[in-house]
């Protein structure tokens, strides 16, 4: 099975899916099958309190209708609870949801109960043999895109939802923006000398993923690239004492460079637009 | 335009994810809340969202600038089309729910038969096994039928009405369990239902043949009319919904196989909800009419209505103007 699965929208977008693994899914399934076990005990637990003024009123026993509600509530709690929860909460159970993972259509798009219906309903053959899941382990381990066999017939995928937000919007976007004007970054021009193009790439490089590293590594890393920068940029290095601030200096100053650069960048190639523009023909 | 142009750009970007954010959570009817504009405000920033995209994984952006842009891709993708693909799903299924069942099973008629054929097949092979040599009926029949001793002539089992409730609700969930058994063992093959289906023909043989043999066959099949027609019925239709799927592994067609399990899915799942309603009704014969003390004629009368009930809402549901056109 691979890793992530690429799904293609109409928009022709392709969109990348990271695919959970056995290990994440068995893990969840044991947590929900905690959950089955409260939610059964819950369940019988309100049947009796429920039933406490019932018998006192009518002066009957808990009896049989009792037990017949307790072993119809035991076989819907057994076989409803994934395929209410899933259906219901659009491919999430409780498991899943603390796992990080999520059921989805093979379009990409959120499951309903008849997807919920199919892959919860066979798993009487992915079982098999009982307890084990030996035979649905096998067929998800040989499945390109992990699944078993009720995932098979119902079409859906199980995918690992989270994964950390490491991006700025303000660096991501610039980088976007600037490929799609088509121009390539100029060295940035300052008092004290150029700053490299490579030296740019870097500094967008590490801005775009600082969120990441650990903090002193963070730290030692936007240090080591703006010490040699203060000088050209020609400003004094503003001292700072703790850790977060001197991070805090270097991360914006840093920032601050890579800003200018763009903007300069662009400035020549918005003048170079504008200037067709007047010229007519 | 003095700006910087990666401003404009990252203010659709932070549009676009507060706009998804809060509709992921009026997930009901997310996009029937927004006015026109709005709409067509969120399509134009998701077309331009699923451009960037491709441009920054083409371009080779940074792995997480592409990441961010994947997941804002997925939030919008399943906002826009999930809203579509809920509305068409539900008025397809919903007005012929119950019609499907009976033109699922009409049209795969031929998976009835055989899992018929399988299961009252070793039921008639194992019952005369058991007559010709009664020694066979030690190994085949459970210990608690083999000194039996039925209430009446008419009735194996008194059971008292009070546990009744009881019986019923321990008898539909221990079939509907089987029933799940044989629909889901329909993937290793058909294997798992051709010996589920084999396996309680054989009990049921044996223990006729057994009874027979005692002379007790009058209160056997007293006991077993009145809600055996559905119930039998429905075991051999929850064999029919394996075969369903065994069949799309044997014999998928001009496509491939993981794409003829997918097209039978639905089907053979609709065969098998409506094998858990009728075991529904079968259990409630069971656990209240069956043990009570009505006579023979009755027993005969409930075992001749309910399956003429079944067999002709099998037979004739949803016949006529959805029959073309339809792929169940």
């Amino acid at each position: 099975m691979k890793d992530s699965i690429f799904l293609s929208t109409p928009e022709h977008a392709a969109l990348e899916f990271e695919l959970a693994g056995l290990g994440s899914r068995f893990l969840a399934h044991l947590i929900d099958l905690l959950f089955i076990v409260l939610a059964l005990v819950g369940f019988w637990l309100i049947l009796f309190l429920g039933a406490i003024p019932l018998m006192s009123w009518q002066g009957l026993g808990f009896g049989s209708y009792g037990i017949a509600m307790m072993i119809l509530i035991f076989f819907v709690v057994m076989w409803g609870y994934f395929f209410l929860i899933e259906g219901y909460f659009q491919g999430i159970t409780p498991g899943k949801k603390y796992m990080g993972l999520r059921v989805l259509r093979e379009d990409g798009l959120p499951i309903g109960f008849y997807e919920s219906a199919v892959r919860n309903f066979l798993r009487a053959a992915d079982a098999f043999p009982p307890p084990t899941y030996a035979l649905g382990g096998i067929v998800m381990h040989l499945d390109p895109s992990g699944k078993r066999l009720g995932d098979m017939v119902a079409g859906t995928i199980v995918i690992r939802e989270t994964f950390p937000n490491t991006i700025e919007t303000r660096t991501g976007a610039a980088w976007v923006a600037r490929v799609e004007q088509g121009h390539s970054r100029k060295p940035l021009s300052l008092p004290g000398g150029n700053i490299t193009v490579k030296q740019l790439d870097l500094i967008e490089q590490y801005l775009s993923r600082n969120s990441t590293f650990p903090i002193e590594r963070r730290q030692a890393l936007a240090q080591s690239m703006a010490d040699p920068l203060w000088k050209i940029s020609g400003r004094d290095k503003p001292e700072k004492n703790s850790l977060e601030d001197i991070l805090l200096r270097d991360e914006s100053f840093l920032q601050e460079l890579l800003d200018l650069a763009n903007e300069q960048s662009l400035k020549t190639a918005t003048t170079r637009t504008t200037r067709s523009e007047t010229t007519f023909f | 335009m003095e700006t910087f142009e990666g401003k404009e750009k990252q203010e659709l970007w932070r549009r676009f994810e507060k706009a998804t954010e809060r509709l992921k959570k009026r997930r009901k009817k997310s996009l029937q809340a927004l006015s026109e504009s709005e709409l067509m405000d969120l399509l134009d920033q998701y077309q331009s969202i699923t451009a960037d995209l491709a441009r920054a994984r083409s371009l080779g952006a940074p792995h997480t600038i592409v990441d961010r842009l994947n997941r804002m891709a997925v939030a919008g993708h399943i906002i826009l089309y999930g809203c579509a693909a809920k509305t068409s799903r539900n008025e397809s299924t919903r007005s012929t729910w119950w019609h499907a069942f009976a033109r699922a099973v009409r049209k795969h008629i031929w998976a009835l038969g055989l899992s018929s054929i399988l299961f009252y097949g070793a039921a008639v092979v194992v019952y005369f096994s058991v007559l010709n040599n009664p020694q066979l009926g030690f190994d085949l029949v459970p210990d608690e039928f083999l000194h039996f001793n039925p209430a009446k002539e008419d009735n194996m089992h008194d059971i008292p009405s009070l546990s009744r409730p009881i019986a019923a609700s321990r008898i539909m969930s221990n079939n509907i369990q089987v029933s799940l058994l044989a629909f889901g063992m329909g993937l290793t093959a058909g294997i798992g239902t051709v010996s589920i289906l084999i396996f309680n023909g054989m009990h049921l043989g044996a223990i006729a043949g057994w009874f027979a043999i005692q002379g007790n066959s009058r209160a056997l099949w007293g006991w077993i009319m009145p809600h055996g027609g559905v119930e039998l019925l429905a075991i051999s239709l929850a064999g029919a919904a394996g075969f369903l799927l065994a069949k799309a592994i044997y014999c998928p067609g001009q496509v491939s196989r993981r794409t003829a399990l997918k097209q039978i899915g639905r089907s053979a799942l609709v065969m098998e909800v409506g094998v858990m309603v009728m075991l529904v009704f079968a259990g409630l014969i069971e656990g209240f009419v069956s043990p009570s003390a009505i006579g023979y004629p009755v027993r005969i009368a409930v075992l001749a209505t309910t399956l003429t009930i079944w067999i002709s809402y099998l037979a004739l549901a949803g016949r006529g103007k959805y029959e073309l056109g339809t792929n169940d």
